[in-house]
């Protein structure tokens, strides 16, 4: 299990993408997979700095990854207001809709189909989102 | 993230290289935002040393692409597997020509 907490500033994102990459260095995991747990993991913590702060300084973003049995999971946790990023409608005509979308929509759509799994909880009045993906 | 950029006539190829992520996207946005204004119609992006873009980088493509809609071309090339594999998620493959060299989406 590795650990990181960020602070709710989207500059955080950077150290993300380090822990990320480190996190595959140790695990053997290809530039591929770590290219795919970066991308999911910057939609989702940006989400939550974005959206779930609204950019307010002083709250923390945890992230947590582990590789057992060939999965690797992730599990993002926050003390924002309650908010399930997967409640809303996946677009299944992207490329139609593509330029009215909103943004937010775009990026768990992507959290989606890269991963093999997504799954929202609430607990303990934080939001925790759980991603697995198989190596 | 370093943006290069060279004129080609009216072309203007930005060679993006590194991360193209929601820390760095702001810049290239701006930078296109300049060059739209200067009035620059015709933009190729070469991605063969871009090696990461999330939807924060894919919002700044749809933007300019939106913008040169009517008058304008959007073309990408050189793209690496993964950033592919982005565009093709995010359906944006369809919406702009996607050339493996830059002599092609210079033609």
């Amino acid at each position: 299990m590795s650990e990181i907490t960020l602070a709710s500033d989207i500059t955080e994102i950077r150290r993300l993408m380090a822990h990320i990459a480190e996190f595959g260095k140790e695990h053997g995991l290809s530039s591929e997979l770590v290219g795919a747990w970066q991308l999911a993991l910057e939609e989702v913590v940006t989400n939550v700095i974005v959206h779930g702060y609204e950019r307010a300084p002083g709250h923390t973003v945890r992230v947590r990854l582990a590789c057992q049995n060939q999965v690797i999971s992730a599990e993002v946790e926050d003390d924002a207001p309650a908010f399930d990023p997967l409640a809303r409608e996946d677009p299944e005509h992207v490329a139609h809709e593509v330029e009215d979308r909103p943004i937010g929509g775009l990026g768990i759509h992507l959290v989606k189909k890269l991963m093999d799994g997504v799954e929202y909880q609430r607990r303990n009045d934080r939001n925790l989102l759980i991603l697995r993906k198989h190596c | 993230m370093e943006i290069s950029e060279k004129r080609h006539g009216n072309t203007v190829v930005l060679a993006i290289q590194g991360s193209l992520d929601v820390v760095t996207s702001p810049d290239l946005e701006k930078r296109l935002v300049e060059l739209l204004d200067a009035n620059v119609r015709d933009i190729v992006f070469d991605l063969s040393r871009t090696d990461y873009v999330s939807s924060a980088g894919l919002r700044v493509f749809m933007l300019v692409m939106k913008r040169l809609q009517k008058d304008g071309m959007v073309r990408f090339c050189c793209m690496t597997k993964q950033v592919r594999q982005v565009f093709d998620i995010a359906g944006l493959s369809f919406r702009a020509p996607i050339l493996n060299t830059l002599e092609e989406a210079l033609k």
